[in-house]
């Protein structure tokens, strides 16, 4: 015996009122004197245990009645034989339809899914009409296709028939345990007793999250312990993809730096995978930025599971919004993952501030000289000059009190003797809003100083401690070399074999040994010496970068700046270092997409067109002359446009939200992962046909709700307590009105008498 | 008779209101000469003299009393000589026993001692206006203090102080003490008891017997609160008894009224049942109510008791 709405179980409670009352009053009590004591002994003895029976009685019933009502109200089921098998109990249906990519899946002329509403539908027809169901669309979310679960009455049915009808599958993969958990969150208010789960899928392995067993942890856990309440969970598997299957994907499409400008070209990768479980024949890809073809690539005969990869290389021509398009040509099962985008912001500059600590009016004579030679070099033509990406402002340290750090993506501090308190504070708030700093230390540094303030034990902006440097800058024929074991940071990832470079032509004469605490979680090696010691550390700040390097960044220690790879290097740095403050316009799904810029004035309206066409609103949040857009409905994989109009004009921005690659992988759950769900405590059951599924829809109740019962019990309870009650006061009062009369003289009469 | 009296006498006869001026003689006084006045007909006139002997007239003596039949007889003048009539002695048996302390809250507050105490002093105003010799009895388990009869006006001070005096205490025994007072009450007379007669109604009857077997007349004025009448209570109380400390009873009024009223309702009709069969004058005399009934009652009875 369960109760299904257990908390109304402290309302029998309430039953011990009619006693409290009893009580009560007979502890309030009122004391008076009495003469007529004699009538009073005599009345109450031979009325005492009459007057005990019916109060007894009456309490007794009233108790009982209050406990009916309450355990009414409890909703009390009773697993017996004697109840169950009476019928069917209403039950409350969830319906979860997967709407993921692989449903598109077309199988002898419709897709997977189009046989899965078709399933849907045949199990709403078999519900009956006190039976509530709703249907939910499973993919990157989880959405109701009703506002609230609907009766499967006639009206019901076809109001749900023709939500199916409207449903196409979408881009994205489906999270199976959010979708069972939303559907018991869904069936959780439902008064119908009996609750099912139906997942409606493809049975295609990714999407269960079967490496995730805290996840499924904590969804039996969340499910009601009582199992009467809990709902039985039935996964109907329609078509497992057969061995012939053949799918190619477009699984990823990247460029090879995080920020692109017009300055220099960009390499554009494409990779093509084999989803399927035969192998692909040959295809041909397109790969268009914004309207224009960039190029095709033919792709060879794949074998199941196998990549391929296919760079192009394109400079831009105008900074803007653009969006990468890599398409598969012809036809396979999935179309959806023949094509990926990748939205680009191509940058107008990436402004960068360059503090000198050792200013020196000769050419190439300081240290941000050969770091603004090396960021923007001059062009051999100068008919068609080069709009360079980084624009570096050169500024010494007593300058830097009329900077404002937040127009700059990234600082670097260029052999800095001393950094004043308030610059370091305002360092480390524009490295933790996600700025970059290189520290490039050299001859001019007091290292003690360094060490305390901005090392700080560890807790400061620098991630390592300066101790006295090796080396003599002067002996150039005593050199240490780079290492090239173990190159993986990306800023090196340029330089990794066989594109070395000329890296290893780099000697470095003398260098401060760089001591990274051993506390600090958030710091790594960009590049080490041949002697192990390291040349460059990075530590994570915040959302910024800091990286300090072993060496001032021009000739005095090295022979960095004559190498070909000083250039490269220098850009990557900063690229790398500016990569945090720049916004992401390539999404994974379900990640909001956040647009910030300076605006005064109104603030411009925004709108976002979704890969459907849909049109939403945006509403800018102002933060002082800084204006956010934050945009959270990227669940559906495409191309998104945000549109932000104001009197001067509108800018267009494109983001995508990337397909995920795995969810083109065919796999089905095999038999172990299977066995698995269907052991306690979940106890999935998982079946082929839809007749299955709608016999598990139709199979009868373990037992019966009593609450009519009780009801029924609650108003002859009442019907007998008003009868007794009225039955004692009739016996008590009756004769309320035959007092006993003395009124009057009931004397002999005078003259009576003889 | 109601309607010789008028609203401001009706008034003067509410126990509560009298029960506030304290003293008995003037309570006494103003109700029966208050009362007596009122009447159109004087219930005294015709009824207080009786003819003993006849004398020789003197001068000083009243013409109308020369007995005319024995002048033509003898041709002398005699004067017809009455006696005032003092064969009527009545003793007031008033209750002190514990049961009456009871004062219901329809009495406004006024126990039932209280009333009785009233009424002795009206009674007893009203007996010796009338000639008669009035004695006082007070008890509760035994007698308490008695006052023979006398028919003097200063009289009725001395029973007016003992009535003031005396405090209702103890346990009621009508039986025994009636048996007792029967014993000592000699002379033939009215016994008239005020009492709320909470005894054995077979006891009682017994003892009644004793006064009629010794040839007096009863009348018996029992008293009784409204409340002990009807129990009106509806929540619980607790009952403690007047009589016996310490013993009293908890529980819903409710549940045992019916076999309350029944035991009452029995009890009335025995205590009634016996005084038919003695010849006791029987008057219930509720305690919310007024004296005028019971006086008139009583002067209707003393007027019938002339003629006879």
């Amino acid at each position: 015996m369960t109760a299904l709405n257990p908390i109304m179980l402290w309302g029998l409670l309430a039953a011990s009122i009619p006693i409290l009352i009893h009580l009560l009053n007979r502890r309030r009590h009122r004391v008076i004197d009495w003469g007529a004591m004699q009538f009073l002994l005599a009345s109450h003895t031979s009325r005492n245990r009459r007057v005990l029976l019916e109060e007894i009685l009456v309490l007794a019933v009233r108790t009982a009645m209050l406990a009916a009502l309450a355990l009414g109200l409890a909703r009390l089921f009773i697993q017996n034989p004697y109840f169950a098998g009476s019928g069917a109990s209403a039950q409350a249906v969830a319906i979860v339809v997967d709407t993921s990519l692989s449903m598109s899946r077309e199988v002898g002329g419709m897709t997977v899914l189009q046989r899965g509403v078709a399933a849907a539908r045949q199990l709403i027809d078999t519900l009956s009409s006190a039976d509530t169901v709703t249907v939910l669309f499973a993919s990157a979310t989880v959405e109701p296709v009703t506002d609230r679960p609907v009766y499967a009455t006639d009206e019901g049915k076809a109001a749900l028939q023709a939500q199916l009808a409207g449903i196409e599958p979408t881009a994205a993969s489906v999270d199976m345990v959010r979708a069972i958990d939303t559907a018991n969150l869904a069936l959780a208010d439902q008064v119908n007793p009996v609750k099912q789960i139906v997942v409606i899928t493809d049975g295609q392995q990714y999407g269960w999250h079967l490496d995730e067993p805290r996840r499924w942890q904590f969804l039996a856990e969340s499910l009601p312990t009582d199992e009467t309440a809990r709902p039985r969970i039935t996964v109907l598997r329609l078509e497992s993809p057969d061995e012939s299957l053949v799918n190619l994907a477009v699984t990823s499409i990247t460029l090879d730096r995080p920020i692109v400008g017009t300055d220099r070209p960009v390499r554009i990768t494409a990779t093509v995978t084999n989803t399927g479980q035969a192998a692909s024949p040959a295809r041909t890809v397109h790969v268009d930025v914004g309207e224009r073809r960039l190029g095709s690539r033919e792709v060879l005969a794949l074998p199941p599971g196998a990549s391929e990869s296919l760079t192009l290389t394109h400079q831009f021509k105008t900074s803007g919004s653009v969006v990468i398009t890599a398409t598969l040509a012809g036809g396979d099962p999935i179309p959806l993952d023949d094509s990926q985008s990748l939205a680009v912001q191509v940058a107008q500059s990436l402004p960068v501030l360059l503090i000198d600590g050792a200013p020196s009016p000769e050419p190439l004579g300081s240290e941000t000289a050969y770091l603004t030679a090396a960021l923007a070099p001059t062009h051999r033509n100068r008919d068609a000059p080069v709009d360079y990406l980084v624009a570096a402002r050169v500024v010494e340290v007593p300058d830097t009190d009329r900077i404002d750090l937040s127009k700059f993506r990234a600082v670097v501090l260029a052999n800095v003797r001393y950094v004043p308190d308030a610059l370091l504070t305002r360092l480390r708030d524009f490295v933790e809003q996600g700025g970059g700093l290189l520290i490039t230390p050299g001859d001019q540094v007091d290292r003690a100083d360094f060490n305390e303030r901005l090392y700080a034990q560890g807790q400061g902006l620098s991630p390592v401690r300066l101790a006295a440097p090796v080396g003599d800058a002067t002996a150039r024929e005593s050199f240490e070399i780079l290492s090239d074991a173990a190159i993986d940071h990306p800023i090196m990832r340029l330089f990794a074999p066989p594109a070395t470079m000329d890296l290893a032509k780099v000697h470095v004469y003398r260098w401060f040994p760089l001591e990274m605490s051993t506390r600090a979680a958030n710091t790594r090696r960009v590049a080490s010496l041949a002697n192990g010691q390291p040349l460059a550390v990075e530590q994570r700040l915040g959302r910024g970068h800091v990286i300090c390097t072993a060496v001032p960044w021009d000739i005095a220690w090295t022979n960095l700046p004559a190498c070909k790879a000083y250039v490269v290097l220098t850009h990557e740095l900063m690229y790398y270092l500016a990569e945090p403050l720049l916004p992401r316009w390539h999404l994974p799904p379900g990640q909001s997409l956040t647009v910030s810029f300076d605006a005064d004035g109104a603030p411009p309206v925004g709108q976002v067109f979704d890969p459907d066409g849909t049109i939403h609103a945006v509403t800018g949040q102002r933060n002082g002359s800084r204006m956010t857009y934050p945009y959270r409905e990227t669940s559906a994989p495409g191309v998104y446009r945000l549109v932000l109009s104001s009197p001067q004009g509108s800018t267009r921005y494109f983001f995508t939200v990337g397909l995920d690659p795995q969810e083109s992988d065919l796999t089905s759950l095999d038999d172990e992962a299977i066995a698995h769900l269907t052991e306690p405590p979940l106890s999935l059951a998982f079946l082929e046909t839809v007749d299955q599924a709608q016999r598990a829809l139709s199979v009868e109740s373990p037992g019966r709700e009593i609450w009519r019962w009780l009801m029924l019990t609650v108003l002859l309870l009442a019907i007998v307590e008003v009868g007794l009650t009225r039955a004692i006061a009739r016996n008590r009062h009756g004769d309320a009105s035959a007092e006993v009369d003395l009124g009057g003289k009931q004397t002999r009469s005078p003259s009576g008498r003889g | 008779m109601a309607e010789t009296t008028g609203d401001g006498y009706a008034e003067l006869l509410d126990p509560r209101a009298l029960s506030r001026m304290g003293n008995l003689e003037l309570i006494a006084r103003q109700v029966v000469e208050g009362f007596v006045s009122g009447r159109h007909r004087s219930a005294l006139k015709g009824f207080s003299v009786e003819f003993a002997e006849h004398r020789e007239y003197t001068p000083g003596d009243e013409i109308r009393n020369i007995d005319w039949r024995v002048y033509a007889k003898s041709d002398r003048y005699y004067i017809k000589q009455y006696e005032q009539e003092t064969n009527l002695r009545a003793y007031l048996l008033v209750d002190a026993s514990g049961s009456m302390k009871f004062a219901g809250e329809a009495s406004g507050g006024v126990s039932k001692f209280r009333y009785a105490q009233m009424l002795a002093a009206c009674l007893a105003s009203l007996l010796l206006r009338q000639q008669d010799a009035v004695g006082l009895v007070t008890f509760d388990t035994q007698v308490r203090r008695y006052i023979p009869p006398r028919s003097q006006a200063l009289h009725l001070r001395a029973m007016l102080n003992e009535l003031h005096a005396t405090e209702p205490g103890a346990e009621t025994s009508l039986a025994g003490v009636f048996h007792d007072i029967a014993e000592r009450i000699r002379q033939r007379g009215l016994v008239i008891i005020l009492s709320d007669c909470f005894d054995d109604p077979l006891a009682l009857r017994n003892a009644l017997h004793h006064f009629r077997h010794r040839r007096h007349e009863v009348i018996l004025l029992h008293l009784m609160a409204l409340e002990e009448r009807t129990f009106p209570f509806r929540s619980w109380m607790r009952f403690r008894d007047l009589e016996t400390a310490g013993r009293e009873l908890l529980l819903d009024p409710q549940g045992v009224r019916e076999a309350y009223l029944r035991e009452v309702r029995e009890f009335l009709a025995a205590v009634k049942r016996g005084c038919d069969e003695l010849e006791i004058d029987y008057v219930s005399i509720d305690t919310s109510r007024s004296f005028d009934d019971t006086l008139l009652w009583y002067l209707g009875w003393r007027e019938a008791r002339a003629r006879r």
